[in-house]
This record gives structure tokens, C-alpha cells and sequence, in this order.
């Protein structure tokens, strides 16, 4: 039940609530736009601001960094093919295409538009419905993380373009990544070379920036007509009417899915954001815009992006369960101020758990006025000479990828995967299963050795949990789908070239 | 030969290369049924299989019309290009322990601007210089992170003494 009165008195008792939700986004959106620089570690640099700040306001600021941030990760995703987070990694596919189409005002709009809903709905759920859901929480065991491992996974079959075999390969090199490093279950080390560079693995940042940003670089330079200049809209673009209702479907894909990942510890807003793409593509009427500049492309993962934001707090609140790394430092930042997040937040700190979701509401006014204010001179940044333009991305990306781990020696792994961009370009195999398989590769492997240690290395607990035997229907049902569609259009690109 | 073939073939390598290493992995007395090599093996397994689909649909299956190359001449000229900037970022990573972050930044945006087409003129310097400082301001002063300091503080530290 919405309590507006506990939120106005938590409004009118820490009037800092409001410029710590706009203070937050605007440092958000800047953290979250800057490769290397993730959620998380954009809301740690403002813990020690936080120490003698009112709790309310506190947490308000670390929240609306939140969402700020994972807004923040589209805008170089459509600019300049940089995702800056690694859910922006979806939003990446259509959100440049539509740039590279002269629609980046349009782009940026629908991305805006979509998070701001994926947000509202997000929050609704948060204010209402926090200490029931949080239960679902508790539910989660290694078997259900397999579960939901493989389901995004299975994305991979639809998102392979026209070359399954091509996906396949290309996410299984994406797995093969994700086991450098330390091994899960017995700390052995796998594939490190024997450089302690590489015993945590590689991150998937690294992973994204090269195979988009450091790849599109080595594209832009080599192409013919890379003298000219960009002609990318010079003012952001919210959609019309008739795009809105174009954009509702997968809106609410987006919003829904984002909403159930939110809720799951571990699950976050890179799952999401795939598994909503791909849905959006299911359901759209164009789906064969999917790829190349469709509008509900930008707007499912969005959408779940902003969902998540909200959700991911859910299960931090009410049972002091962190599902995500920007959830622990939020958690953090309750602990700071002596409370501890669970059920009896509730009762020990209701003023300040009103006061939050008042900054939470407050926070999407904040992203829509910071959000128009910061993306002007963004536009107006892509559209200089684009010899500078590339040079200074090149820069950011350089500066960005080193502050992940202060460390030269990932500046090199994140150019190597420039490299392998660029071949995979060439070859034409799609570069998203590989991210999925970077992405998920760790969390499916270790929770799946984990549970079969649980059971006596029996295979059958993933069929006698319900939530990860749900979740494995679902994902053999996606791939079920995905192939029949996949072998139907090839035999009629086949009948094609005979005919031709 | 087409470029399927050639990518089916290139997978086929990575896969042979990342088994034989996956077979070397030493295994633990913690280690679980599956073991730390379990996952890997059967990945690189896959790897092989679908890099052989590949080859063997490369071999006897037509290319669609819409995969035509360019003219070699233009894709090694593209390639080259492209590793222009892969030069520039290496020649970053050794230069900038030395040149310390701001003034090796400063050198890639120009250099990098240079190599896009760019003219060397006073505009150009300093747009470089600014944009280093843009990023020094928001990496280093805003957000807190260090970045490499070069020779300088050891430099003036000498020098005070």
C-alpha cells in the first residue's frame, strides 16, 4: 500500500532529499557514460561523501546514482558504439544504427522515454509491493541460477543473425573467456599463462569495449569514406504518438522482464536487457528491423534497465540480500548510518525507508531534467570533425578501460579485442553471443558445479528445484523456437539463391 | 576458399589450442565431479564441431549473393588502416609509464587526429590539450582515479634535492 503522507513527512523532514536525487543522477548519467566506470563503482566514489550527510538523503543520492548510471550506459552505447555499461550492451545493436542513420536525437528520446517508464513501473512495484516480493529472494538456490544462466543463453539462437552456426561459435568463445581465471569451486587457476593479471579474468567490460568501441574505431579508419563528417540530429527527440504506441509492447516486455531480474539476486540488468531485446524481437511486427536501427530495439532494453533499477533494491530492503554490486553499495550506505537493511527496516527506520521512495519518485523528474540538459552538448559532441571526434574516443576509451583495474595490461586485452572485433566483422559472426557468453559464462558454470556438489553430482536437483526446472523449459522452448524460425528462413534464403 | 571456411577454420584452431590446454589444467583433491577442466573440455569440443559444420556448409553450400568481397587490394588497404590505430594505442600503453597520463593522452588525441584525416595546425594542439584536460579533470580530479604519473614527480623530486 502507497503511504503519501509517510512520504511527504520524510520529504518535508529531509528537504536534502530533493537536490540528492537531482545531485545523483547528474553524477549517475556522468559515471555511467564513461566506459570502465560502472554502477557500482560510480556509487562507491560517493560513499565517503555520504558519512555526514542526513541518512535519508544518503541513500536517496547512492539510489538515484543508480539509475542514473545505468541511464548513463545507453548514451555512448548510441553515440559513439561504446557501451558504458554493461547492460547498455543491447542497446548498442540499434541505438548505433539508428545514429549511423542520422536519428540520434531519436535514439536518445526513445531511450530516455523508455528508461523514465521501465523506471515508473519499477518504482511502483518498489513502493507497494517490497516486503511481499522480497520472498522470492529467498527462493534462489545454484540450481535456479543455472536456470537462469541458460535461459539467457538461449538467447543466443535468435540473436546469431543469419548464421547459427556463426552464433554458436562465437558465444562458445565467449563461455571459453569467461574460464580464464581463478576456477569457481576449487581456486585452481585455468588458462592464466601463469600472469596474476589474469587470475581474476577478464571482465566483460573489457570484452564489450573492445569488440564495439576499439573495432569500430579500426572500421571507421579503414573505411573509404571515413573524411566525412557525422550528420547525426542536433536535438533530442522524444517519439511521437505514433511511435510511443509502436514502442508499447516492447515497453512492457522490457519493464516485466527487467522487473522479475531485478528481483533475483545475481540476475541484473545485462540479463534483462538480452532476454528483453530478444523478446521484443518475438513479438515485434518488424522484426526484421532488429539489427538495423529498430526503434524497439532501443526501447525493450531500456525499459528493463530502468525496471531493474528499481526492483534490484527490492530484495536489498526487505530481506538485506544484495543481488547486485550496486545493491551491496547501497547497502553499504544504510549500514553506514546504523541501519541494517531486512524486514525490520520496516519498523526501526520507516521515515527513512519513505524518504527513500519519495527521492526514487523524485529521482525520475531529475533523470528527464538532467537527462535533456546533458544530452545537448553530447549531440553536439558526436557531430564535431570526425577526426576529432574519433581521436577523443579513442582517448576516453583508453582513459576508461584503465580505470577499471588500474592497469596497462588491460588497456592491451581490451585493444586485442579490438582486434578480434574487427576479424569477427570481418567474418561475419555476430559479436552478441559472444558478450552473453563472456557475461553469463561464470555464473552458469560455478553455480552449476556448486549444485552438483549439493547433490551428490546428481543431475536430476535441476529438474527437482521448480524455479530452475521453469526456467529450463522456458529456455529450451526459446531455442525450440529460435531454430525452427532459423531453419525456415534459411531454406527460404536457400530456394533463393537457386532460383537467383 | 571463402571467408566461412577460413572462420571455420580459425575456430577449429582456437578449439584445438584451448583442449589441449583445458587437458592440462592440473586437478585439485577439493575438486568436484565435473572439476575444473570439466566445462572447458566439452566447450572446446563444441567449438571443433561447429568450426567443422562450418568448413563443410562453406565447402558445399553456394555463398549468398549479398556476401561479395571487396577487391583484396582494398581489403588490405582498410586492414592497414584499421591497425594504424591499433599502433597508436600500443605505442600509448609503453609511452605513457614514461610521458605520465596527461601529456600521453594529449599525444594520442592529436596523433590519432592526424592519422583521421586531420591537419597539424594550433587549432589542432589545442584541441588535443583541452580534451587531455577534459579527461584528467573528470578521471583524475573528479572521479578519483589514478592514472599513470610518468617520470615527472620522481623528476621533480630529484631535482628539488
Amino acid at each position: 500500500m502507497i503511504d503519501l503522507s509517510g512520504m511527504m513527512n520524510a520529504l518535508i523532514a529531509s528537504p536534502m532529499i530533493i537536490p540528492a536525487a537531482f545531485a545523483g543522477i547528474a553524477w549517475g548519467i556522468l559515471g555511467g557514460a564513461l566506459p570502465g566506470i560502472s554502477p557500482s563503482i560510480t556509487m562507491a566514489l560517493l560513499l565517503p561523501f555520504t558519512y555526514g550527510a542526513d541518512p535519508t538523503a544518503a541513500v536517496v543520492l547512492l539510489a538515484s546514482t543508480y539509475l542514473g548510471a545505468e541511464y548513463g550506459g545507453s548514451i555512448p552505447a548510441i553515440l559513439i558504439r561504446t557501451p558504458g555499461t554493461n547492460s547498455a550492451a543491447a542497446t548498442v545493436i540499434d541505438g548505433y544504427a539508428m545514429k549511423e542513420q542520422g536519428k540520434a536525437g531519436e535514439a536518445l528520446g526513445i531511450s530516455l522515454y523508455s528508461t523514465l517508464l521501465g523506471s515508473v513501473f519499477g518504482v511502483a512495484l518498489l513502493i507497494t509491493l517490497t516486503q511481499p516480493l522480497a520472498a522470492v529472494a529467498l527462493a534462489f538456490q545454484p540450481t535456479s541460477y543455472v536456470g537462469l544462466g541458460v535461459l539467457g543463453l538461449s538467447v543466443i539462437a535468435s540473436l546469431s543473425g543469419e548464421s547459427l552456426i556463426k552464433g554458436m561459435m562465437a558465444g562458445l568463445i565467449g563461455l571459453m573467456i569467461a574460464t580464464i581465471g581463478t576456477d569457481p569451486v576449487t581456486g585452481n587457476n585455468r588458462f592464466t599463462f601463469d600472469d596474476p593479471e589474469l587470475l581474476s579474468g577478464i571482465p566483460p567490460i573489457l570484452v564489450m569495449v573492445g569488440i564495439y568501441a576499439v573495432a569500430e574505431l579500426f572500421e571507421q579508419a579503414s573505411q573509404p569514406g571515413w573524411r566525412q563528417t557525422n550528420t547525426a540530429d542536433a536535438a533530442i527527440k522524444m517519439p511521437d504518438a505514433l511511435m510511443r504506441a509502436r514502442l508499447r509492447v516492447s515497453q512492457i516486455i522490457g519493464a516485466i522482464i527487467g522487473f522479475i531480474e531485478g528481483l533475483t539476486p545475481g540476475g541484473g540488468g545485462t540479463i534483462a536487457a538480452f532476454l528483453s531485446y530478444n523478446e521484443a524481437k518475438r513479438w515485434s511486427k518488424k522484426p526484421e528491423e532488429f539489427g538495423h536501427g529498430s526503434p524497439e530495439g532501443i526501447a525493450a532494453p531500456e525499459s528493463a534497465n530502468g525496471a531493474v533499477s528499481a526492483t534490484a533494491l527490492i530484495p536489498m530492503m526487505g530481506l538485506g540480500i544484495p543481488g547486485s554490486n550496486s545493491a551491496a553499495v547501497l547497502l553499504g550506505g544504510f549500514l553506514i548510518h546504523g541501519m541494517t537493511p531486512g524486514p525490520m527496516l520496516f519498523t526501526k527506520h520507516y521515515d527513512v525507508v519513505m524518504g527513500l521512495y519519495a527521492g526514487k519518485v523524485i529521482s525520475l523528474f531529475a533523470l528527464l531534467v538532467v537527462a535533456y540538459l546533458i544530452l545537448r552538448p553530447c549531440i553536439w559532441l558526436v557531430n564535431r570533425p570526425k577526426h576529432y571526434l574519433m581521436a577523443f574516443i579513442f582517448a576516453l576509451v583508453l582513459s576508461g578501460v584503465y580505470a577499471i583495474h588500474n592497469s596497462l595490461f588491460h588497456v592491451g586485452i581490451a585493444l586485442a579485442f579490438g582486434v578480434i572485433g574487427y576479424a569477427m566483422k570481418y567474418y561475419r559472426i555476430p559479436t552478441l553471443p559472444m558478450v552473453l557468453g563472456v557475461v553469463l559464462g561464470f555464473m552458469v558454470e560455478s553455480n552449476y558445479r556448486r549444485a552438483l556438489v549439493l547433490s551428490d553430482g546428481d543431475h536430476m536437483t535441476f529438474v527437482e528445484d521448480p524455479i530452475a526446472a521453469c526456467l529450463l523449459i522456458v529456455a529450451f522452448g526459446f531455442i525450440l523456437v529460435s531454430l525452427v524460425r532459423h531453419f525456415r528462413d534459411s531454406m527460404k534464403s536457400d530456394q533463393k539463391v537457386k532460383s537467383a | 576458399m571463402n571467408r566461412d571456411f577460413v572462420a571455420g577454420f580459425i575456430g577449429l584452431l582456437i578449439a584445438m589450442g584451448y583442449y589441449a590446454m583445458a587437458m592440462n589444467i592440473q586437478n585439485s583433491q577439493l575438486a568436484d565431479d565435473v572439476g575444473p577442466g570439466g566445462l572447458p573440455k566439452i566447450y572446446g569440443l563444441l567449438l571443433a564441431g561447429f568450426s567443422i559444420v562450418l568448413m563443410l556448409r562453406a565447402r558445399f553450400r553456394p555463398e549468398p549473393a549479398h556476401s561479395k568481397q571487396r577487391p583484396v587490394v582494398e581489403e588490405i588497404f582498410a586492414a592497414k588502416r584499421g591497425l594504424g590505430i591499433l599502433a597508436i594505442g600500443i605505442g600509448y600503453i609503453l609511452a605513457v609509464p614514461f610521458l605520465g597520463y596527461p601529456l600521453a593522452i594529449a599525444v594520442v588525441i592529436a596523433i590519432a587526429s592526424l592519422y583521421n584525416g586531420g591537419s597539424l595546425s594550433l587549432r589542432m594542439a589545442g584541441i588535443s590539450l583541452l580534451g587531455a584536460f577534459g579527461l584528467w579533470f573528470v578521471f583524475v580530479f573528479l572521479l578519483h582515479i589514478g592514472q599513470p604519473a610518468g617520470i615527472w614527480p620522481d623528476l621533480i623530486e630529484g631535482l628539488r634535492r
